[in-house]
């Protein structure tokens, strides 16, 4: 074959390669568009026109309706269920290990895989309607130790947030480095909830972590930050005499915000405040807790370093948190616990807690 | 190669900047099923298997997990479990572990990490990761490594 031959198999191939091309692009254009959609929200109680085609999650906060996500949308946290009584097709392989039996009677659903394609009657708790979204300014950032970090963004002029001590937003990163897409990840609030013109965050930074990797690499004071919240149902019950907190590295943000919350409302309880660490440059907001627990005789800061260097001259309980509440708390009579910290962490106080006599009504802690 | 369409939603999660930062594939242009198939191979040629590997793996790490972020040793083997908040999911949607790093110093000073992640990745898909992905391990090296665990 002479080369214009070949030029001229290529040139057919490439045309017929770039009308297929069209072919499929139109094609998708037609198929993927559901026209306009009607959502139907609490039995009429809302009911939304949107465009189909996106996810319920992603539709909703157009709508800005901010439903619970702690992964991002990716189908791995289990938060965003939804109730969708009619519309939403059928269960996807992808919801399947997040929807019980029971739920599956409720018709619930993973909002960020279900997709809005036709009509849909939809249950969202009301309080869901109250969750906004924010375009802050970081304003500061400090190294509170060699891989935590905390953050203070502040709100719009005018605007202010309504938040339960102890509970999270969400924080969604811009593309950074090699990281082309948006993604949204829930952290626990550490400032006081009286202040509600700011918001404070203590980001730990997690090896391959995208969303933790942002904050400590790429984000800078002055830029803005786009934060939805306030969600979850970690805060004050206090039902009871005292209050057992416990927490380990990052896991210090939402307790903190609680202990001002319970000070600041001149509430009765008795507060311990268990906090595990490795060694002392783990160690942080200890000035502070030391000050509380001198201007406020009910609450005592219990400290717990796993593994003390000789030159930390440590003089607190030695040893894990978990060794520091077997020996100090009796039992669950007349007190609730609060945890923030990592799986295995929790595991472990919860079991003792419940030894204890703790219980599932008396413990609580962000499953996500 | 078309991508059978029940596999369009892992090759998406495995991406990296989708559930982890550098994502599962690192440089590899392989589908993850070859990918699977081949290491796969390679540890049949060995004698051994996945689960086998990510048992052994699960019984190095529970000997840390308890004391997070001090060494622990066990038949020459010093074992260092860290933990962090939260936790992630699996690209093949069936499991969200904690998000737990082991760093285990073989008894020849030979050094390896893992995430409880890995360790599921292994033992439930047999997917060890594409190659140059952050968490990648060579399932010769992985087997070498754990022949005394």
């Amino acid at each position: 074959m002479d080369f214009s031959a070949i030029l001229k198999t290529v040139s057919i191939l490439v045309a017929v390669s770039a009308g297929l091309s069209v072919v499929i692009s139109i094609a998708e254009k037609v198929l993927n568009n559901y026209g306009t959609v009607e959502l139907d929200i609490n039995n009429g109680k809302k009911k939304l026109s949107v465009t189909g085609g996106s996810t319920l999650l992603s539709t909703l906060a157009q709508e800005k309706i901010f439903i619970p996500s702690a992964c991002g949308g990716k189908a791995t946290c289990g938060l965003c269920k939804v109730s969708i009584l009619e519309g939403a097709g059928p269960l996807l392989l992808t919801e399947e290990p997040y929807i019980s039996l029971e739920e599956r009677k409720q018709n619930m659903r993973l909002s960020c895989q279900v997709k809005v394609k036709s009509n849909m009657k939809l249950l969202i708790p009301e309080d869901l309607f109250n969750i906004r979204e924010f375009i802050t300014e970081l304003v500061e950032v400090e190294d509170m130790t060699y891989d935590i970090k905390r953050l203070r963004m502040k709100l719009p002029e005018g605007m202010t947030i309504d938040f339960k001590a102890g509970q999270f937003v969400q924080f969604y990163t811009k593309p950074y480095g090699k990281q082309k897409e948006e993604v949204f990840r829930a952290y626990s609030i550490s400032s006081k909830a009286s202040e509600k013109d700011h918001i404070e965050l203590l980001i730990r930074l997690v090896p391959n972590g995208i969303a933790t990797t942002y904050v400590h690499t790429a984000l800078k004071v002055g830029d803005q930050v786009r934060l939805s919240g306030p969600y979850g149902d970690f805060y004050l019950r206090g039902n009871c005499e005292e209050l057992i907190m416990i927490a380990g590295g990052s896991g210090l943000a939402p307790i903190r915000s609680l202990v001002y919350d319970v000070i600041e409302k001149g509430l009765p309880h008795k507060m311990r405040f268990f906090f595990g660490a490795n060694t002392m440059r783990d160690l942080y907001y200890m000035d502070e807790f030391a000050q509380i627990e001198k201007d406020y005789p009910q609450f005592k800061f219990i400290p717990c370093l796993a593994r003390p260097e000789p030159s930390d001259n440590w003089q607190g309980v030695t040893g894990f948190v978990t060794v520091a509440l077997q020996e100090q708390v009796d039992s669950g009579e007349g007190k609730e616990a609060y945890l923030c910290g990592s799986p295995g962490m929790l595991d472990a106080c919860i079991k003792i807690l419940k030894e204890k006599g703790f219980t599932d009504e008396t413990i609580f802690y962000d499953k996500f | 190669m078309k991508e059978n369409p029940r596999n369009i939603p892992v090759v998406e999660s495995l991406r990296a900047g989708i559930l982890s930062r550098d994502g599962f594939m690192g440089e590899d242009t392989r589908p993850f099923t070859d990918i699977i198939l081949d290491d796969a191979a390679a540890l049949a040629a060995l004698g051994t298997n996945a689960v086998e590997l990510a048992q052994k793996m699960t019984n190095l790490t529970k000997l840390g997990q308890d004391t997070p972020g001090i060494t622990v040793t066990h038949k020459g083997y010093a074992i260092t479990v860290e933990e962090y908040m939260g936790k992630i999911g699996c690209p093949f949607r069936d499991h969200r572990a904690p998000k737990r790093n082991t760093t285990v110093v073989g008894p020849k000073g030979q050094e390896m990490s893992w995430t409880d992640l890995n360790v599921h990745l292994i033992r439930a898909h047999g997917f060890f990761q594409g190659q140059g992905a952050p968490y990648r391990l060579e399932p010769n090296e992985l087997v070498e490594f754990l022949k005394d665990a």
